[in-house]
């Protein structure tokens, strides 16, 4: 198991008036290669949980474990290491003077020849899929995408394990969405590292994972394959999330039509179109 | 592509509270002037960038309009002119009638349009919701004894009633936003804008603020321009303005403009789920309507189809 979390609690501001529980006894796994989803609605522990993945907080309780091997003060380094973070509106944190610089920032303590590190910035820059004439050019000249795609190369160049991306799409439109989350799915099929999505869109969640994780007040609510997670819409709509607005379709339609025996568990457009031609073209005219 | 709808829009000039008459803005515009004589010497051919380019519409009191474009499309510089942040430099840009590059009507205008951005934490700067709710008051210099009556009416107004000693950094997103738009409505404007008020906030935040505007829209009669990409709150608008590349790419009903899916996708946006599936379908040979924005719509369509 590459990354194991057991009965992980954490608590802020203990002993102040202030004091708020943020995670209270969450165990989960996550294995190589997996595009993982996590949602929530604001404050309900999300983005507590992966600041604890790569040791930006230590649980008050319980224990996270890498590759087996639990992750205490003495080798927090190894978590770091493994665990790539993107924060939200990474390109706010983009700061050298040249986009090769800033990609290469992290590398400084590595003590590599200037050959490697080329090699390394390069490895990186392509796996976002930054083109490479712009590696010289001053990060100002670069568009609001191409900036987050900067950001996550100057993460990946690390060559982490796994890489957490909090709302990595936030405020971009929607074919700026697809880009870039078309590109962190190639990270996971050609670059075989693992994915945690932190997002409030659902539609996301269900285009582009194989596993969610539905957080509520500080607890896992539901953790599962998209298609299970989003039959229980009545559960995730208390708790302040949406669904895909197909998912809602066929809920709606298998409510009206028991006798068709209809699938629940639709959430993307091409299933979705099967399963309608299929209804209407078969047994309805 | 153009829909006709803004012909007749211009025929009924008096009722027209914005009107935009081909409007470009260019922000590159203050270099040229200066520069102009050292640019020609290098006989360097001159060609300025134009954020907005040519736009004409109108935008009548009361109504609720969205305004979509892809990112870098002119949708903010659009909202800046509307409220004499900055002015066109070519056409002009009329609010209730008053034009906005006259220096003379530039307080009038900002006053009567409000704004609200899109990061919550940039734009609140009160220690407590009422000091923050209070602080375009105070700027007008309203007596205090006054002020306290308007404030927590505001605050009363986007549902934050007990809030007002809190602290805004203890709030969350979409309160802060809600802050942000009492702050507004004490100011009694005519029009607000949303320059992508919700982008920042998860999918309650985007609710409680959709439901505040929404009834400012409806009981107060304010006018709205909410800046968005996400296409369930432009479902709700009375009218939607496109615009790529500056100009202005469609304007209409919002199912009108989604039952034009190839169009939306070249304007880099893309139409509801819903309707793509029906446009899915119709590829296939099912005949189905193209203008089906919602579930339920879709779902008595389906139904009648079913049942046959």
């Amino acid at each position: 198991m590459l990354l194991r979390v057991e009965n992980l609690s954490y608590t802020y501001m203990k002993g102040t008036p202030f004091e708020k529980k943020a995670l209270d006894d969450v165990s989960l796994e996550i294995e190589k290669g997996d595009f993982v989803g996590i949602i929530g609605h604001t404050g309900c522990g999300k983005s507590t949980l992966v600041q604890h993945f790569n040791g930006l907080l230590k649980p008050d309780s319980g224990n996270i474990y890498i590759n087996d091997q639990c992750v205490n003060n003495s080798n927090i380094k190894v978590l770091r290491k493994s665990v790539g973070f993107v924060f939200q509106y990474p390109e706010h944190q983009l700061f050298e003077a040249t986009v090769y610089k800033d990609i290469a920032f992290g590398l400084k303590g590595e003590k590599l020849t200037k050959a490697e590190e080329r090699q390394r910035v390069i490895k990186a820059a392509t796996a976002v899929g930054l083109d490479l004439s712009l590696l010289d050019n001053s990060i100002y000249d670069l568009s609001g995408g191409q900036k987050r795609r900067v950001a996550v190369a100057g993460v990946i160049v690390m060559n982490p394990d796994i890489l957490v991306l909090d709302e990595p799409a936030a405020g971009l439109d929607p074919i700026g969405r697809d880009e870039i989350l078309n590109f962190i799915k190639n990270l996971r099929d050609e670059y075989g590292i693992t994915i945690i999505l932190v997002s409030h869109s659902m539609d996301d969640v269900a285009k582009y994972t194989n596993k969610v994780i539905v957080m509520n007040d500080g607890k896992i609510e539901m953790i599962g394959a998209p298609g299970k997670v989003f039959t229980n819409a009545a559960r995730l709509r208390e708790i302040g999330l949406d669904v895909p607005q197909i998912t809602t379709l066929f809920a709606k339609l298998s409510e009206k039509f028991p006798e068709y025996n209809i699938n629940r568990e639709v959430f993307t457009l091409e299933d979705a179109k099967a399963a309608l031609l299929k209804l209407i073209g078969g047994e309805g005219k | 592509m153009r829909k006709p709808i803004t012909k007749s829009l211009f025929v009924l000039v008096m009722d027209d509270y914005i009107k935009y008459e081909n409007v470009s803005y260019s922000y590159e515009y203050d270099y040229e002037d200066s520069e102009e004589e050292e640019l020609n010497d290098m006989n360097v051919p001159r060609s300025i960038s134009y954020a907005v380019k040519n736009i004409s519409f109108s935008v009548k009191k009361g109504e609720f309009i969205a305004i979509i474009g892809r990112n870098g499309s002119g949708k903010s510089t659009l909202a800046r002119l509307t409220n004499a942040l900055i002015q066109p430099t070519e056409g002009k840009v009329y609010i209730n009638s008053k034009d906005t590059s006259d220096p003379e009507n530039l307080w009038n205008i900002r006053s009567s349009v409000g704004m609200v951005f899109q990061n919550p934490d940039n734009q609140i700067i009160g220690t407590t919701v009422e000091d923050d709710v209070a602080f375009g008051l105070e700027n007008l210099g309203v007596p205090s004894e006054k002020m306290k009556a308007i404030i927590d009416e505001a605050i009363h107004f986007v549902g934050l009633d007990g809030f007002s000693e809190k602290e805004p950094h203890l709030l969350s997103g979409g309160q802060k936003q809600r802050v942000a738009i009492a702050g507004v409505i004490a100011m009694r404007p005519d029009v607000i804008i949303l320059d992508e008020a919700t982008a920042m906030l998860d999918p309650i935040g985007r609710k409680e603020v959709m439901s505040v505007v929404r009834r400012l829209n409806k009981e107060e009669n304010i006018t709205v321009l909410h800046i968005t990409h996400h296409m369930d709150e432009v479902a709700d608008a009375d009218r939607v303005i496109l615009i790529d590349e500056g100009a202005l790419l469609a304007t209409g009903t919002p199912k009108e403009l989604f039952s034009q899916g190839d169009m939306m996708r070249k304007a880099g946006l893309e139409v509801p789920q819903i309707t793509r599936l029906f446009e899915l379908l119709r590829e296939s040979g099912v005949d189905l309507p193209k203008d089906v924005i919602n579930v339920d719509d879709a779902v008595c369509i389906l139904e009648k189809i079913i049942e046959k």
